[in-house]
């Protein structure tokens, strides 16, 4: 049971910090964007594997919103 | 696409599977199925990625959903690999439940924190979780490397193959955050297209290397001087 409790703890632990770390890098995101006249943040800056990103998603009218960690 | 957008697709994938030939060759298959199993989806993924952005064109909604849903597949399997070594270091202290157990936990976890996440947004799309997942599991995933290099190093684990592949590991996870953070100051930044591209191609390429150069046998010579051989 107490092993059990520890893989918790650990999850736990592990989910905080990687929030929080990623708060962490977008932290001064919104003041940048809205510096920049406006101009959106590119909808997801990860990527695995060699193609390209797609272009932003605000040059094609009928494409949903992208997650934004300021409008959150 | 650039000539250096075809250029980085054309090395991405030609590693990729030179990364698979390399673990069959050297007998790595089994051993690292994990690892083998993402370079295979990997190659796949970016070869359907060719396929879409020629015959619907990069700007297309149809490369944006694809692109946007074989990377959080990819990012999942990542977290999947990572899982392995951590099975693979901890293999002597018999705690393969207790990990597997951690592991979907984890991962349910960082699904209700990205649903909740997007579920307090105005739009409540599928695509909207789906990326915001990817990310998420992405700092779990910088998170993971690090404590389990951490543990490598307290628990003096000498096993140059497992320890080369978590640095790999570590290095993509580090490289893909920094250009996160540097991309949120500086949205506007070109480089960094390529940035992630190159990131890509570490990957693979490490773990070629790895699976060619580094015997499942070998071990770190500083390390035998503070531990016994395992």
């Amino acid at each position: 049971m107490s092993k059990w409790l520890a893989v918790v703890a650990f999850v736990m632990l592990v989910l905080t910090g990687a929030v929080g770390l990623r708060n962490i890098a977008s932290a001064n995101a919104g003041t940048i964007t809205v510096a920049n006249g406006g101009m959106p943040k590119p909808p997801n800056i990860w990527s695995n594997g060699g193609m390209p990103k797609p272009p932003s998603i605000w040059s094609n009218g009928g494409m949903p919103k992208p997650p934004n960690a300021r409008v959150r | 696409m650039s000539p250096a957008d075809y250029g980085f697709w054309f090395l991405v994938s030609l590693t990729e599977i030179t990364g698979v030939v390399c673990a069959i060759r050297h007998h790595a298959l089994r051993r690292y199925l994990a690892f083998v199993i993402y370079l295979c989806v990997a190659f796949s993924l970016d070869a359907a990625r060719y396929v879409i952005s020629q015959t619907s064109g990069i700007e297309s909604p149809q490369y944006y959903y694809f692109y946007y849903y074989s990377d959080t597949l990819l990012t999942i399997m990542l977290f999947f690999v990572l899982i392995n070594l951590y099975a693979r270091v901890f293999d002597d202290m018999g705690v393969g439940k207790y990990l597997r157990g951690g592991a979907l936990l984890l991962l349910a976890g960082t699904a209700c924190i990205s649903y909740y996440m997007v579920n307090a947004s105005s739009e409540r799309l599928f695509t909207h979780f789906a990326l915001e997942i990817s990310q998420n599991l992405f700092f779990v995933g910088v998170l993971l490397t690090y404590l389990l290099w951490g543990a490598m190093v307290k628990m003096h684990e000498n096993r140059s193959r497992v320890t080369q592949l978590v640095l790999s590991l570590g290095v993509y996870f580090s490289a893909c955050a920094a250009n996160f953070a540097v991309l949120n100051l500086h949205p506007q930044l070109a480089i960094s297209k390529y940035i992630l591209q190159i990131t890509a191609l570490w990957l693979p390429a490490s773990w070629a290397y790895t699976f060619t150069k580094v015997p499942e046998e070998g071990r770190m010579a500083t390390a035998r001087v503070l531990a016994p051989n395992r």
